[in-house]
Protein backbone atom coordinates (compact mmCIF):
# COMPACT_ATOMS: atom_id res chain seq x y z
CA UNK A 1 0.00 0.00 0.00
CA UNK A 2 1.32 3.30 -0.50
CA UNK A 3 1.30 6.76 0.80
CA UNK A 4 -0.55 9.88 0.51
CA UNK A 5 0.42 11.91 -2.54
CA UNK A 6 0.35 14.81 -0.53
CA UNK A 7 -0.42 15.38 3.26
CA UNK A 8 -0.67 18.26 5.96
CA UNK A 9 -1.04 18.10 9.66
CA UNK A 10 -1.32 21.17 11.91
CA UNK A 11 -2.18 21.50 15.72
CA UNK A 12 -2.98 23.98 17.81
CA UNK A 13 -5.66 25.57 20.02
CA UNK A 14 -9.03 25.96 18.28
CA UNK A 15 -11.13 29.43 17.45
CA UNK A 16 -12.26 31.33 14.78
CA UNK A 17 -8.87 32.30 13.38
CA UNK A 18 -8.68 28.40 12.79
CA UNK A 19 -10.71 28.25 9.69
CA UNK A 20 -8.33 30.72 7.95
CA UNK A 21 -5.63 27.96 8.87
CA UNK A 22 -7.71 25.36 7.81
CA UNK A 23 -7.99 27.16 4.12
CA UNK A 24 -4.31 27.62 4.03
CA UNK A 25 -4.00 24.05 4.73
CA UNK A 26 -6.22 22.88 1.92
CA UNK A 27 -3.97 25.33 -0.48
CA UNK A 28 -0.86 23.47 0.92
CA UNK A 29 -2.37 20.01 -0.09
CA UNK A 30 -3.39 21.03 -3.18
CA UNK A 31 -0.15 22.56 -3.80
CA UNK A 32 1.28 18.95 -3.09
CA UNK A 33 -1.06 17.42 -5.39
CA UNK A 34 -1.92 19.87 -8.13
CA UNK A 35 -4.30 16.68 -9.95
CA UNK A 36 -6.87 17.17 -7.72
CA UNK A 37 -10.13 17.67 -9.79
CA UNK A 38 -11.27 20.94 -8.98
CA UNK A 39 -14.77 20.03 -7.90
CA UNK A 40 -13.39 17.36 -5.33
CA UNK A 41 -11.25 20.25 -4.22
CA UNK A 42 -14.29 22.51 -3.88
CA UNK A 43 -16.56 19.74 -1.90
CA UNK A 44 -13.69 17.92 0.07
CA UNK A 45 -13.33 21.88 1.58
CA UNK A 46 -16.70 22.74 2.01
CA UNK A 47 -16.85 19.59 4.44
CA UNK A 48 -13.81 19.97 6.05
CA UNK A 49 -14.16 24.29 7.02
CA UNK A 50 -17.77 22.68 8.42
CA UNK A 51 -16.50 20.38 10.64
CA UNK A 52 -13.75 23.01 12.00
CA UNK A 53 -16.51 24.95 12.53
CA UNK A 54 -18.17 22.98 14.77
CA UNK A 55 -15.09 21.87 16.35
CA UNK A 56 -14.91 25.61 16.91
CA UNK A 57 -18.42 26.02 17.85
CA UNK A 58 -17.89 24.06 20.94
CA UNK A 59 -14.73 25.70 22.06
CA UNK A 60 -16.50 27.00 25.53
CA UNK A 61 -16.23 27.19 27.76
CA UNK A 62 -12.39 25.98 28.05
CA UNK A 63 -9.87 26.40 25.07
CA UNK A 64 -9.69 23.21 23.17
CA UNK A 65 -7.01 21.77 21.46
CA UNK A 66 -7.38 20.26 18.08
CA UNK A 67 -5.20 18.42 15.65
CA UNK A 68 -6.25 18.05 11.59
CA UNK A 69 -4.56 15.63 9.26
CA UNK A 70 -5.73 16.30 5.73
CA UNK A 71 -4.81 13.71 2.85
CA UNK A 72 -4.75 13.58 -0.82
CA UNK A 73 -4.52 9.77 -1.90
CA UNK A 74 -4.55 8.12 -5.22
CA UNK A 75 -8.13 7.09 -5.11
CA UNK A 76 -9.22 9.75 -2.57
CA UNK A 77 -9.43 12.83 -0.12
CA UNK A 78 -8.90 12.34 3.80
CA UNK A 79 -9.23 14.61 6.61
CA UNK A 80 -8.77 13.38 10.67
CA UNK A 81 -9.78 15.86 13.17
CA UNK A 82 -8.99 15.13 16.91
CA UNK A 83 -10.08 17.23 19.35
CA UNK A 84 -10.48 17.41 23.47
CA UNK A 85 -13.71 19.63 23.56
CA UNK A 86 -17.08 18.64 24.89
CA UNK A 87 -18.53 15.59 23.30
CA UNK A 88 -19.92 17.27 19.85
CA UNK A 89 -22.93 14.95 20.36
CA UNK A 90 -23.89 14.41 16.84
CA UNK A 91 -26.72 12.56 14.59
CA UNK A 92 -24.59 11.55 11.66
CA UNK A 93 -27.79 9.16 10.89
CA UNK A 94 -30.40 11.88 10.45
CA UNK A 95 -28.55 14.64 8.86
CA UNK A 96 -32.39 15.97 6.97
CA UNK A 97 -31.96 19.60 5.92
CA UNK A 98 -33.58 22.23 8.01
CA UNK A 99 -36.79 24.74 7.01
CA UNK A 100 -35.59 26.81 3.82
CA UNK A 101 -36.06 29.60 6.01
CA UNK A 102 -34.29 28.38 9.31
CA UNK A 103 -31.00 30.57 9.97
CA UNK A 104 -28.63 27.37 11.16
CA UNK A 105 -28.87 23.76 11.26
CA UNK A 106 -27.34 23.64 7.60
CA UNK A 107 -23.66 22.69 8.24
CA UNK A 108 -23.32 18.52 9.07
CA UNK A 109 -25.94 17.92 6.27
CA UNK A 110 -23.86 20.26 3.55
CA UNK A 111 -20.62 18.38 5.31
CA UNK A 112 -22.40 14.93 4.57
CA UNK A 113 -23.51 16.10 0.97
CA UNK A 114 -19.90 16.60 0.15
CA UNK A 115 -18.12 13.50 0.97
CA UNK A 116 -18.17 9.89 0.69
CA UNK A 117 -18.21 8.99 4.54
CA UNK A 118 -18.64 11.37 7.13
CA UNK A 119 -18.00 9.76 11.00
CA UNK A 120 -17.80 10.77 14.56
CA UNK A 121 -16.56 9.01 17.62
CA UNK A 122 -15.77 10.19 21.28
CA UNK A 123 -12.84 8.20 22.40
CA UNK A 124 -10.89 8.82 25.88
CA UNK A 125 -12.81 12.39 26.15
CA UNK A 126 -12.02 13.37 22.67
CA UNK A 127 -14.24 14.22 19.49
CA UNK A 128 -12.42 12.13 16.03
CA UNK A 129 -13.56 13.35 12.91
CA UNK A 130 -13.26 11.52 9.95
CA UNK A 131 -14.40 12.71 6.12
CA UNK A 132 -13.29 10.98 2.99
CA UNK A 133 -14.05 12.11 -0.57
CA UNK A 134 -13.84 9.35 -3.33
CA UNK A 135 -11.59 11.33 -6.21
CA UNK A 136 -13.74 11.72 -9.47
CA UNK A 137 -10.72 10.95 -11.48
CA UNK B 1 -13.91 40.12 5.32
CA UNK B 2 -15.33 43.69 3.69
CA UNK B 3 -18.73 45.06 2.80
CA UNK B 4 -19.09 47.79 0.20
CA UNK B 5 -22.29 48.99 -0.39
CA UNK B 6 -23.93 51.15 -3.11
CA UNK B 7 -27.08 53.00 -3.87
CA UNK B 8 -28.10 52.32 -7.27
CA UNK B 9 -31.21 54.14 -7.18
CA UNK B 10 -34.32 55.04 -4.87
CA UNK B 11 -35.24 52.17 -2.39
CA UNK B 12 -32.44 49.98 -4.04
CA UNK B 13 -28.93 49.02 -2.91
CA UNK B 14 -26.33 46.59 -4.06
CA UNK B 15 -23.88 45.11 -1.42
CA UNK B 16 -20.82 43.49 -2.17
CA UNK B 17 -19.05 41.11 0.58
CA UNK B 18 -15.63 40.46 -0.41
CA UNK B 19 -13.74 37.45 0.79
CA UNK B 20 -14.75 34.48 3.17
CA UNK B 21 -18.27 34.41 4.11
CA UNK B 22 -18.20 32.61 7.34
CA UNK B 23 -18.91 32.48 11.16
CA UNK B 24 -16.52 34.93 11.62
CA UNK B 25 -17.50 37.61 8.71
CA UNK B 26 -21.32 36.37 8.89
CA UNK B 27 -22.33 39.13 11.27
CA UNK B 28 -21.10 41.75 9.85
CA UNK B 29 -23.15 41.28 6.47
CA UNK B 30 -26.16 40.71 9.02
CA UNK B 31 -25.63 44.10 10.58
CA UNK B 32 -25.35 45.96 7.07
CA UNK B 33 -28.23 44.24 5.49
CA UNK B 34 -30.40 45.45 8.72
CA UNK B 35 -28.54 48.56 8.71
CA UNK B 36 -29.88 49.57 4.97
CA UNK B 37 -33.59 47.93 4.96
CA UNK B 38 -33.98 50.16 8.12
CA UNK B 39 -32.82 52.90 6.21
CA UNK B 40 -35.85 52.02 3.78
CA UNK B 41 -33.79 50.49 0.75
CA UNK B 42 -35.60 47.21 0.74
CA UNK B 43 -34.68 46.00 -2.35
CA UNK B 44 -31.40 44.04 -1.84
CA UNK B 45 -28.98 42.53 -4.30
CA UNK B 46 -26.26 40.93 -3.10
CA UNK B 47 -23.22 40.67 -5.31
CA UNK B 48 -21.27 37.99 -4.74
CA UNK B 49 -18.39 38.04 -7.29
CA UNK B 50 -15.82 38.57 -4.95
CA UNK B 51 -16.94 36.29 -2.01
CA UNK B 52 -14.28 33.42 -2.18
CA UNK B 53 -16.19 31.01 -0.03
CA UNK B 54 -19.76 30.88 1.93
CA UNK B 55 -20.02 28.35 4.38
CA UNK B 56 -23.14 27.37 6.82
CA UNK B 57 -22.73 30.46 8.86
CA UNK B 58 -22.77 32.70 5.64
CA UNK B 59 -25.80 30.87 4.53
CA UNK B 60 -27.49 31.72 7.61
CA UNK B 61 -26.38 35.22 7.05
CA UNK B 62 -28.29 35.28 3.60
CA UNK B 63 -31.50 33.66 4.93
CA UNK B 64 -31.82 36.31 7.29
CA UNK B 65 -31.40 38.84 5.25
CA UNK B 66 -33.75 37.56 2.94
CA UNK B 67 -36.06 37.62 5.73
CA UNK B 68 -35.52 41.24 6.64
CA UNK B 69 -35.98 42.78 3.75
CA UNK B 70 -39.43 40.49 2.56
CA UNK B 71 -40.32 41.94 6.51
CA UNK B 72 -39.74 45.21 5.17
CA UNK B 73 -41.83 44.75 2.00
CA UNK B 74 -38.74 43.87 -0.42
CA UNK B 75 -36.48 41.20 -1.31
CA UNK B 76 -33.21 40.25 -1.78
CA UNK B 77 -31.56 38.54 -4.59
CA UNK B 78 -27.73 36.84 -5.06
CA UNK B 79 -25.82 37.68 -8.21
CA UNK B 80 -22.94 36.92 -9.59
CA UNK B 81 -22.77 33.97 -7.86
CA UNK B 82 -19.50 32.18 -8.13
CA UNK B 83 -18.97 28.03 -7.98
CA UNK B 84 -18.66 27.55 -4.75
CA UNK B 85 -21.33 29.54 -3.95
CA UNK B 86 -23.74 27.78 -6.27
CA UNK B 87 -22.26 24.48 -4.71
CA UNK B 88 -23.93 24.99 -1.16
CA UNK B 89 -27.30 26.50 -2.44
CA UNK B 90 -27.74 23.63 -4.78
CA UNK B 91 -26.03 21.34 -1.72
CA UNK B 92 -28.80 22.69 0.56
CA UNK B 93 -31.70 23.30 -1.68
CA UNK B 94 -31.65 27.39 -1.27
CA UNK B 95 -31.13 27.89 -4.90
CA UNK B 96 -34.86 27.32 -5.08
CA UNK B 97 -35.42 30.11 -1.98
CA UNK B 98 -32.75 32.49 -3.38
CA UNK B 99 -32.22 32.09 -7.11
CA UNK B 100 -29.08 33.52 -8.19
CA UNK B 101 -29.18 36.15 -10.95
CA UNK B 102 -26.14 35.98 -13.19
CA UNK B 103 -25.63 39.56 -12.86
CA UNK B 104 -26.02 42.50 -10.75
CA UNK B 105 -28.25 44.18 -13.36
CA UNK B 106 -30.49 41.47 -13.92
CA UNK B 107 -31.10 41.19 -9.67
CA UNK B 108 -31.82 45.41 -9.72
CA UNK B 109 -34.18 44.86 -12.72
Amino acid sequence: MTGPLAQVRRSGVAGPGCLELVHAMLAELWAGAPDVDEADRMMFEIAVVEIAGNVVEHTRPRPVGCDLVLSAHADALEATFHDDGVDADVDLTDTSLPDPLAETGRGLPMARAAVDVLEHTRVEGANRWFLRRVRTR
Amino acid sequence: MDVEVEYPHEGAVVVRPAGRLNMVAAPALREVVDRVVAEGRTHVVLDLGATTFVDSSGLGALIAGLKTARAAGGDLRVAAVPAQVLAVLSLTNLDRVLRPYPTVADALA
